[in-house]
């Protein structure tokens, strides 16, 4: 009983183990050259933009100081206003991988996908 | 004898060999398991505690790395294999569905939708339905309302509880493992209160540019707490403290206190007892995925970090939804390990 009440929590609460966030609006310009299309966290359209980011910097231990650095944000585009056309994708850095699902590793996530499609046709094959 | 049998022979003298050198003071601990899961227990969350104040830059980058894959495969195995999941082929079909669709991009709430065929086709009365439902509602609401801080939420709280619920669960086993629960919330109060920063200072673990990573960035991803930067390094310390022990649970603890032999057994039991729960092909398709997230860490290790997070954000959802069948069947289920 106490085994099956620690799993029913813990399955309840159980992680996404998923810690890569970026910064607000930068995952839908993933990618993409500045003037690109792009969706916003909100899913609105937007326009993929050259801003300046921040970040802190613990280098030096605490108080951090704050590093700027050039990042594409994804700005909503106002009702009625001109879209320009879409940018060719640029070759992502790998900083920039954060956020996107099963991209990096397409392949793997698919073959175990199938691994496990074929087990469980196996074991039940076997149970009856 | 299997070829990966034969191979783990030397490992199993060897392993022989040093039990019977430590047995003059070890061997209560081979033959009580109350005592040796309380130490391992112990050992492993000082052992967490040791890395977070020496090299936690290190232990946040390489702990996915390392420990991810088994982790998952430790996932799988208590929680869906075990109590024969596998059987029930429309649970199976419909909530793996959703499960692949997060691997292939789709949000928390499409990974969610796995609870609704694992509440509805659970065999348990009407209420307890409707209770497990409320619960996919309310997790629904929460993570197209707040995406963000749904996930930050789990993230955290799943370290917190898998070391809480563990010892709650075999508690009746545990008049020594108390220490366990107790020293890992004394480890995290310590890093809230700033215990690490002068020893990150003194041993200069402020940085590690070889893991290809920065505070910086594990703040933005797991405590972005705006206005309080001092407060979200700690708890980026306080994250990568426990999610070393929650490995520590899920892969030491968990399959001890599960495994009905109260005595360690070999590593070729060990393997036998692993390839009747999921077949050798089923386990040479995870090992070729530890040893792939391992052979891209040493080229690339933030991109090796980001592709087993990518494989593993699944598990969360499949959690959830094995949760919400418990729920509603009011029983784990469990066949007889081997």
């Amino acid at each position: 009983m106490h085994k099956r009440l620690l799993l029913l929590a813990s399955l309840t609460l159980a992680s996404t183990a998923r810690a890569d966030i970026p910064p607000p609006n930068m995952e839908g310009c993933h990618g993409k050259q500045a003037g690109a299309k792009c969706t916003t966290d909100s899913q609105g359209d937007g326009t993929c933009k050259q801003e300046k980011c921040s970040r802190l910097d613990y280098s030096n231990g605490v108080p951090p100081s704050s590093v700027e650095y050039d990042c594409l944000l994804c700005a909503a585009s106002e009702p009625g206003a001109a879209t320009p056309p879409a940018a060719e994708p640029a070759a992502a850095p790998v900083t920039e991988a954060k956020g996107s699902s099963c991209t990096t590793v397409p392949g793997a996530s698919l073959g175990l996908t199938v691994l496990v499609a074929g087990w469980l046709a196996r074991r039940r094959n076997r149970s009856t | 004898m299997s070829p990966v049998e034969a191979l783990l022979v030397p490992a199993d003298a060897l392993r022989a060999r040093l039990y019977r050198l430590a047995a003059p003071w070890a061997g209560p601990l081979f033959a009580d398991r109350e005592r040796r899961v309380a130490w391992l227990g112990v050992t492993g969350v000082a052992f967490s505690f040791l890395l977070t104040l020496a090299v936690p830059l290190w232990s946040l980058a390489l702990g996915p790395v390392l420990l991810g894959v088994p982790h998952l495969v430790s996932d799988l195995r208590y929680l869906v294999v075990r109590p024969g999941l596998y059987r029930r082929s429309g649970l199976a079909v419909l909530g793996g569905v959703p499960l692949l669709a997060t691997c292939l991009g789709a949000g928390p709430a499409v990974g969610l939708l796995a609870m609704v065929p694992a509440a509805l086709g659970a065999r348990g009365p009407r209420w307890r339905k409707g209770l497990a439902l409320s619960g996919w509602a309310v997790l629904t609401v929460l993570a197209l309302g707040m995406p963000r801080g749904f996930q930050l939420s789990l993230l955290h709280g799943h370290n917190v509880l898998a070391v809480a619920l563990w010892w709650w669960a075999w508690r009746s086993r545990h008049s020594r493992a108390g220490g366990v629960p107790l020293l890992a919330a004394a480890g995290t109060v310590a890093l809230l209160l700033g215990v690490a920063e002068p020893v990150l200072t003194a041993l200069g673990a402020w940085t590690a540019p070889a893991t290809g990573t920065s505070f910086g960035e594990f703040v933005q991803e797991v405590s972005p707490l705006e206005g309080h930067p001092v407060l979200a390094l700690r708890l980026v310390l306080v994250f990568a403290f426990l999610q070393s022990v929650h490995y520590g649970v899920w892969l030491r603890l968990v399959p001890e206190e599960a495994r009905p032999r109260l005595a360690p057994r070999p590593w070729r039991a060990t393997w036998r007892a692993l390839v009747e729960d999921f077949g050798a092909p089923l386990l040479v398709g995870f090992l070729l995925l530890a040893l792939g997230v391992l052979a891209v860490g040493l080229v690339d290790l933030p991109r090796a970090r980001l592709g087993y997070l990518q494989i593993a954000v699944f598990h969360g959802y499949l959690e959830l939804a094995v949760a919400a069948l418990w729920l509603v069947e009011g029983r784990i289920g469990s066949r007889d390990p081997t």
